[in-house]
This record gives C-alpha cells, sequence and structure tokens, in this order.
C-alpha cells in the first residue's frame, strides 16, 4: 500500500558546505523563509569531504533522499572540492541504480553563502520530489516483510 | 603493483545470494591503492549489499575487515575469528589473495568480488594502464624498457605489425603502439642499433604456456 | 569513545526568540533522561558575559567533558563558547552545537513540529559529541622576513609596504634593473606621472629602506621547508645564495602573445601590438611617417581582457592628442569596470575617437597596398558592412603570466588557474593567496590588471604576508587530519588531491603526513583516501556516522 503522499513526511539529509550553504541555510533563517523540516542539515567544511560512503550511510539508515550543497563552480572556498563531490555523487549514483535506489534521491547543488532563496528552493523542491517518489524502497522493503 | 576492478553489485548478489551472514575482506596493498578493494571499498560495498537485500527484504549481515595483505598467510590467520562467524567470505583482494583465503579456510565458500585486471603502472590518479604481462623471460633491456608482450596487442618480438598507424594500433586509436614507443625510445637514446639484433622466438614455457609457475629461493627458505 | 563522557548540554533561548516556536523546557526534561548527558541548563543568552562564565563554573564542578549548545549557528557564538571551555580547562574542540534556532526556529512554523525537530538535532550533536575528540594548539614560530620574486610595480609596492610594516624584504628581479613593464610604457594616463618617473619614485623608496635587499640577475632555484620557514636557494650572476623566509610573494607579471591564428595574419610595419605602439609613442625617430589614420582592434585575442581595452584607449587618445590622427578602436565591448575607465571612455569619444562596435562576426583585415582595410558589420549605425581603410592597425594580444611561469610554478608547488594564470586561493575571497599557505600572488602574474590594480595588488599582498607572520608566530592546530600510519598504502592519493599540497611523504614512518601549518581543513584528503587512513576531527566516520543516526527514526 503506498502511503498518502500528503502523510509522508520524507526524511532528507542535507550535507551542507560551511562555507556556502550552511551560511545560506542560516540567512533563510534570518529572513524566515520556510522548508520542509524533513531537512536535516549535517555540516561539512567543504562538500569535498563527503564521502561517497556516507552517502550510502545515510540511505541505508533510512534517508529518503540525500542533498550535498556545495559552492559555486569554480568558487569552491578549497578550489576543487566541489568537484571532488561532483565526481563523487556520479560515482554513488551508479551505485544507488544497481541498487535500485532512484537516481532522484541523490542530488548535488552548488550555491553560494548568499543565496538563501535559492537553498530554500533547492531543499523545498528535493522534497517535493521525494515526496512523489514516496519512501525510500529500502524501507519499504523491510515494512513489506 | 596488481590492478584490479570491482565485478557489478549484480553477479556479487549472485554469487552470495543464498548466505545471512558474509564476511567482506578487503586488502591493503595494491587493491587499496587502485580503489577496487580498501577499506574504504569493503566499507561502500557491504553498505550497498545491505541495501540491496533489505529492499528485496532478505536479512543479510556483514562484518567487515582489512588485513594488510590477502597473499600472506600470517595476515589471512587475522581472519579466523571471523570467519568462524560467517557462511561466506566475500573477498576484495586479487586472485591471490581469493585463493589464499580458500586454502587456509578449507570449511568456507569464499567469493571473488573484483576482476584481477592486469600489473600496471598509476598513469595519472584515477587512470592505471598495464605494463607487464609477467611472461617471465623479461626483454626490457633490448626494447629500451617499453615492453612489447605487454604492451603491443600481438605481443609481437620484432617490430611492429601493419596496423600500426601515426604511432597508435589499429585496436584503439588511444592506445600508443608499443613498437613506435620502443623506436621513438630508442632513437632518442641512441640506440637504435639495437634494433637490428632479432629477438628470438620467445620461449612461452617460462610464462603460462609451462602451467602454473613456482619460485623457490632455497637461500631464503627457512 | 575512549573515555566515559559526561556531556554538558546548554540550551539557550536567545532572548525568548528560540523559546517562541520550540518548547525548550519540554526538551530540557528529555535530555535529563540520557545516563551521559551529566547536566542541562536553559538560559536566556548563553552569549552574554554572566552566561558564559556560569557555563565555565559548570564544566568544571560538574566535571563535564563534553559540551553541546542547542541555540544559535556555530557561525555566530562558536568561538565564544570554545574561549570559555578552553578557560575552564576543557579542550575547546570537545563541542558539538544544534542550530536550533536559524535552521529550525526560525524556518519551520507550528511549535510541535519545530520542537521535535530541535530535539532531533540537539540529539544529532549530542551523538556526534560522543565521539568528538580532543585537538591540541600549538604555536609554532614564523620567519617574518618575506621573499618577493619579480622587481615590477606589484613586487616593487609590496617590497615597499612590508618593509614600512617591519619585515626584511628581499626583493628577486631577473633583469638587470628594476621596473619590469613600467619600461615599456607610454604613459599612465590618466595619472600625471610618466612610467619613468613613478619607476624613479619607487626606487628611491626601496633604496631609502635598509630593510629591503634587492638582488638583480637573480632568480630562484628551489625552495624548501614549509610555510612559515621556506628555504629558498637563489642565484645570482651564477652563484648560489640561500635565504630563509617565512613567506613568498610571486609577482612576475604578464608577458603578451600576438596569436596570428586568431587573426589569420602577420603582424608587419604597419600591424602592430599595442606595446610596439607604447614604444613607437616614446621614441619619435621610429616615425618615418606620421600615420594619418590609425585603429585599434579589440577582442579578437583575448574577448575579455581588460588591459587591452584601458591600452587601447589611453593610446589612442594620445596618439589623437600627438599627431591629430583620426582614431578608430574596433570592438566587441568596451571593458570599462574599474573606476576612472568611464571616464577615459568619455574623454577619448570628446576628442573625437571613433568606436565600431561589431558582435560575433569578426572583422576581416586586409592589407592592401600600404593600407589596411578594415571591414565590419556596423551595430550602432547602418547594420551593413563597412569599410574603412588605416594608415595603421594596432592588434590586441593575449595577456599570458610571465614566459618561465611553468618553471617558477613547480619549483613552488602551485597552480595555475584555467586561463593560464596563478590560481588564487579564492577568486573572492583571498584574490592574492595561493593555493600553499606562505606563498601569495600580486599584480599581472594572478589576473589581467591594469598598473593601477597592480599596484593595489602588490599593497594586498603584503598585508596579506603582514597578517600570517606580524607577530612571527602563528597558532596551529596539530594533527586535526590524523593519518594513521599502519593503514596508510602510501598510494599517494591524498598528496594529489589536497588542493593546497600541504600533505608530504613521511619517509621515516612510511605515511602520508600532513603539514599543519599549511593544512587548511577541508578534509578532502579524509574522502579521499581508499584506505580510510586519514581521519578529519570533528568530521571523522564516526561523527559523521552519529549524526546520520536520526534516520533511522520515525519522523
Amino acid at each position: 500500500m503506498p502511503e498518502d503522499k500528503n502523510r509522508f513526511s520524507p526524511k532528507i539529509a542535507a550535507f551542507c558546505c560551511f562555507h556556502s550553504a550552511y551560511l545560506a541555510a542560516d540567512s533563510a533563517g534570518a529572513m524566515r523563509k520556510s522548508y520542509s523540516d524533513g531537512v536535516y542539515i549535517i555540516r561539512v567544511p567543504c562538500a569535498g569531504k563527503v564521502e561517497g560512503l556516507h552517502i550510502l550511510q545515510a540511505f541505508e539508515k533510512g534517508a529518503d533522499g540525500v542533498l550535498i550543497l556545495a559552492c559555486p563552480q569554480e568558487s569552491c572556498h578549497y578550489i576543487s572540492g566541489n568537484i571532488r563531490a561532483k565526481k563523487r555523487v556520479d560515482y554513488i549514483l551508479r551505485f544507488l541504480e544497481e541498487i535500485g535506489i532512484e537516481p532522484e534521491r541523490l542530488k548535488l547543488f552548488n550555491l553560494a553563502s548568499n543565496q538563501a532563496p535559492r537553498f530554500v528552493q533547492v531543499v523545498n523542491e528535493m522534497a517535493e520530489r521525494i515526496k512523489d517518489l514516496g519512501p525510500s524502497p529500502i524501507k519499504a522493503g523491510v515494512i513489506g516483510r | 603493483m596488481i590492478i584490479g576492478e570491482r565485478k557489478s553489485l549484480e553477479e556479487i548478489r549472485k554469487m552470495i545470494g543464498g548466505y545471512k551472514k558474509v564476511l567482506v575482506a578487503g586488502c591493503g596493498t595494491c587493491v587499496t591503492v587502485c580503489f577496487a578493494g580498501g577499506e574504504k571499498e569493503v566499507a561502500t560495498l557491504s553498505s550497498a549489499l545491505r541495501m540491496a537485500a533489505k529492499k528485496e527484504g532478505h536479512g543479510l549481515e556483514i562484518s567487515e575487515t582489512t588485513i594488510e595483505r590477502q597473499c600472506d598467510m600470517e595476515f589471512i590467520e587475522e581472519l579466523r575469528e571471523k570467519v568462524g562467524q560467517v557462511e561466506a567470505v566475500l573477498s576484495m583482494g586479487c586472485g591471490a589473495g581469493v585463493q589464499t583465503i580458500a586454502e587456509t579456510f578449507s570449511e568456507i565458500p569464499v567469493y571473488p568480488a573484483l576482476n584481477t585486471k592486469f600489473i600496471g603502472r598509476t598513469e595519472e590518479q584515477g587512470v592505471w594502464t598495464e605494463r607487464c604481462a609477467a611472461c617471465g623471460d623479461c626483454i626490457l633491456h633490448v626494447t629500451g624498457g617499453i615492453c612489447p608482450i605487454a604492451r603491443c596487442s600481438k605481443s609481437l618480438l620484432n617490430g611492429p605489425c601493419g596496423g600500426s598507424k601515426d604511432g597508435k594500433c589499429e585496436i584503439n586509436p588511444d592506445v600508443a603502439c608499443a613498437w613506435q614507443l620502443i623506436y621513438d625510445r630508442l632513437k632518442a637514446l641512441g640506440q637504435l642499433d639495437k634494433l637490428e639484433e632479432i629477438i628470438p622466438i620467445k620461449d612461452w614455457s617460462l610464462s603460462r604456456d609451462g602451467g602454473p609457475r613456482k619460485l623457490i629461493r632455497e637461500d631464503v627458505r627457512l | 569513545m575512549a573515555e566515559d563522557t559526561k556531556i554538558g548540554v546548554f540550551l539557550c533561548d536567545c532572548g525568548e526568540v528560540i523559546s517562541r516556536n520550540i518548547d525548550l523546557s519540554g526538551i530540557k526534561s528529555n535530555l535529563e533522561k540520557i545516563s551521559d548527558v551529566g547536566h542541562v541548563t536553559l538560559s536566556h543568552y548563553l552569549c552574554s558575559q554572566k552566561e558564559i562564565e556560569l557555563m565555565g563554573s559548570e564544566i568544571s564542578e560538574k566535571g563535564l567533558n563534553r559540551v553541546v549548545i542547542g541555540g544559535c549557528s556555530p557561525q555566530f557564538c562558536e568561538v565564544i563558547f570554545m574561549e570559555a571551555m578552553e578557560k575552564s580547562g576543557l579542550n575547546p574542540y570537545l563541542l558539538s552545537i544544534a542550530n536550533i534556532r536559524d535552521q529550525c526556529g526560525w524556518v519551520h512554523p507550528g511549535k510541535t513540529r519545530a520542537t521535535s525537530k530541535a530535539a532531533r538535532q540537539i540529539k544529532m550533536a549530542i551523538s556526534k559529541a560522543r565521539f568528538l575528540e580532543p585537538i591540541k594548539k600549538e604555536t609554532v614560530s614564523i620567519n617574518r622576513d618575506v621573499l618577493i620574486i619579480g622587481g615590477g610595480i606589484s613586487g616593487m609596492e609590496a617590497a615597499i609596504e612590508l618593509s614600512e610594516l617591519d619585515h626584511k624584504v628581499t626583493l628577486l628581479e631577473r633583469e638587470k634593473v628594476l621596473g619590469g613593464r613600467l619600461h615599456q610604457l607610454y604613459s599612465l594616463y590618466p595619472l600625471e606621472l610618466t612610467p619613468g618617473a613613478l619607476l624613479a619614485e619607487k626606487i628611491e623608496a626601496i633604496n631609502r629602506r635598509a630593510n629591503i635587499e634587492v638582488l638583480t640577475t637573480a632568480e630562484l632555484l628551489k625552495i624548501e621547508g614549509h610555510p612559515g620557514n621556506f628555504v629558498a636557494k637563489i642565484q645570482r650572476d651564477g652563484s648560489p645564495i640561500t635565504g630563509n623566509f617565512g613567506a613568498i610573494v610571486v609577482a612576475t607579471g604578464c608577458d603578451t602573445q600576438f596569436p596570428r591564428e586568431r587573426y589569420g595574419l602577420e603582424l608587419s610595419d604597419n600591424i602592430i601590438t599595442q606595446l610596439q605602439f607604447e614604444r613607437m609613442l616614446k621614441s619619435r625617430e621610429e616615425w618615418d611617417k606620421i600615420p594619418q589614420k590609425i585603429g585599434f582592434m579589440l577582442d579578437i585575442s583575448d574577448e575579455y581582457s581588460r588591459i587591452s581595452t584601458i591600452s587601447a584607449l589611453r593610446n589612442g587618445l594620445a596618439a589623437k592628442r600627438r599627431f591629430g590622427s583620426e582614431v578608430y578602436i574596433f570592438c566587441k565591448n568596451l571593458k570599462l569596470d574599474a573606476p576612472g575607465l568611464e571616464g577615459l571612455y568619455r574623454e577619448a569619444r570628446d576628442e573625437g575617437v571613433i568606436f565600431f562596435k561589431f558582435g560575433d562576426a569578426m572583422p576581416t583585415i586586409a592589407p592592401a597596398h600600404g593600407q589596411i582595410n578594415i571591414q565590419l558589420e556596423d551595430l550602432y549605425l547602418a547594420r551593413e558592412l563597412v569599410t574603412l581603410s588605416c594608415d595603421l592597425l594596432v592588434v590586441d594580444e593575449k595577456i599570458i603570466p610571465q614566459r618561465d611561469f611553468e618553471i617558477l610554478k613547480s619549483i613552488l608547488n602551485i597552480d595555475l588557474d584555467s586561463n593560464g594564470f596563478y590560481q588564487q586561493a579564492n577568486v573572492h575571497l583571498y584574490p592574492v593567496s595561493s593555493i600553499r599557505k606562505g606563498i601569495f600572488s600580486a599584480g599581472s602574474c594572478r589576473a589581467d590588471l591594469d598598473f593601477s590594480d597592480a599596484l593595489a595588488d602588490g599593497r594586498a599582498a603584503a598585508q596579506a604576508v603582514h597578517q600570517l607572520s606580524y607577530s612571527g608566530k602563528a597558532w596551529i592546530e596539530v594533527q586535526k587530519l590524523v593519518v594513521d600510519a599502519d593503514k596508510c598504502a602510501l598510494c599517494l592519493t591524498c598528496i594529489r588531491s589536497c588542493p593546497h599540497h600541504a600533505i608530504e611523504v613521511d619517509h621515516e614512518k612510511q605515511a602520508a603526513k600532513v603539514i599543519d601549518l599549511a593544512c587548511q581543513g577541508c578534509g578532502i584528503c579524509a574522502a579521499e583516501c581508499p584506505a580510510k587512513a586519514i581521519q578529519h576531527k570533528g568530521y571523522t566516520d564516526n561523527e559523521i556516522g552519529a549524526q546520520l543516526e536520526f534516520l533511522e527514526e520515525a519522523i
């Protein structure tokens, strides 16, 4: 039985670079711009710190979606962290495909610290996408038995 | 070093499909360096396998470990306790590693998670290329330090075939013609005369044609 | 978890800003039930002097060994809390902050939902806190002496500025005299000062200062050591010199290159570069005959070069004034994005310089009978093909770093950006810092800069050096990124992937080693390591894994 779309509240782990997205999230707060409360921010010094393994672990622990939010292209605080993050996300997407997890559940976005509205848009769109997809198939498998 | 590459998740899952408790064993030497079977790959593959099983409602318990070298018995011994608690071992070592585990633990099935590809070098971060075919009879001294056995698609010994074009091999324009490389290097070294020497027919009995090989050093033996 | 954790949780309602939307007292009573939470308080302004002191005494009295804060973003108060912890004898890195104000209370309307999220955020912080490890801080000495490579305008300016800030400076110049590109320029318009006068002024300032040593006909051969304590091997007139420096400023300037393939023609007597034109302006003798019509071509070699735009405006105006020639400037877009340029442009127009703007179709340039015919689609007026003939065409060039930049790049172990200039640590935030700590770049070797920007850049680099080394010492976080030598396979991945070149091989331990002063804490190495031999304290696998535990609960 698919869950009712409106009742399903997706859990999203958002790895946020402390030099960009984390600060954007803070200013979204200062601007009182509301977004889905299922988004949990995990602070990282750089998107390049997020390992593929951490992304898989998030799914394994029950994330319905994972966001990697990195500095804008060409303007990574640590020069190449956002590029490394993108490549790892691409690698893990292939893994997700092999496991049978929809690729829409893992997204990387580049945004700057002053882009609070974009942060809100990105996380809300992600939450909507995940609502359409329903709960993670990893959880569904367990519930099914 | 030995270069390996992970098999597809699907193939691995078929191998270990029936088991509920599996040990995923990594190797801390060659396959760590080529990103195929080090501690991180062990953790990543294990997580993926657990999820794939969970998705289909199977229970799969995985224990993870990475040892220094899977091709040495003393290190393999470190696995003994963990092996006792599982139904199968999935080795992320090279072919030698998988077999050392199999030979050490006769009672437990061992499966390879990697395809062992070749003996090669890191050309750049993330790019590995073949350099040695372990033919057992090295001729690098006459070929300018470039191996025609491993790097010529036909393993020719006395110059290129007709498929060498603009320094590239006919099998793939990304593959350099080994004989072009040999020529260029000998020319740079001023040793082109070496090419006038005919390299005799290779004794393949020193390679795989002679059956499985064995090396004994009495002086090193205890 | 090496020891028994005793966690102190300090909740702040930020002057009731947080408690308006989050039931902090409810959360507090739930937290008190957690076995290793030894203390929970709820305060109004945790960042106030009084509350901070109270926090400090709670830490020492109750023997707390981890601190968890539930309050505002770490970007605001983290440092204050760390200081308080340090004062009470607890390692300041044993701190974990739940950002329940900016990232919860302010963005999730509805007290029930916000409260449940905040409670979970605090639990995440507690889970992380259990795995936190202390980081030792140490002071290391930093040599205050500075090496400046390149005695052009930026290098000289940096030397003067640093000398005024009381740093001993060694100024390295490859040529026989200081000055670099200033020798080739005709005017610094709109500055009244001529290049020669400016150069004389700077050289005099340098000679006046005892703490600047000028080494001409000298080149850098090798750099050893680490930021703060570099050892430079220099060659001067063939003889070697060794010097110790805390920081290095690269100010080697730029070069120009005429891309004949872009133009589809060769330089000749009447097709010349900007620098050739400046030389002609300087020495009257080179003129056989004064050109009546001069064209300046822009945006063919490099569409984005500001130096080319400025040169064309400056030289066009000079030609107009000195010879009364007819001057045309052909461009795709003028780059007037610096103070004074708009004025320069208007002045040129007022003096009668004529501008032609072309679109994506490149103008055709055809030399014929001592004339150059330029045909282009005029986008301003007719929107049709117009043909103009000039006696002299001055072409734009590609601006590239000085010719031996490849050698210097490998000596200094720094990178180039996608335009071939020295890579800046961050274009917006740290323009004069290179990817390596202690190495800075200034002037036109790092970007397409005009002389006035190059001057300012020299001063900026001097200030950056001063900021790093003014006190002669620096704080480092000892082994924040810690390498497990047993696990390290020396695959070199970390060394290759470190954006700051802060990792080297420790031959004794046969493992990678992070140079603490050079490390900028991005953690990329830890994430790349295939052997999981590097852990980034504050973001270890355990700490990240612990935070992900919230996912296991139902929301």
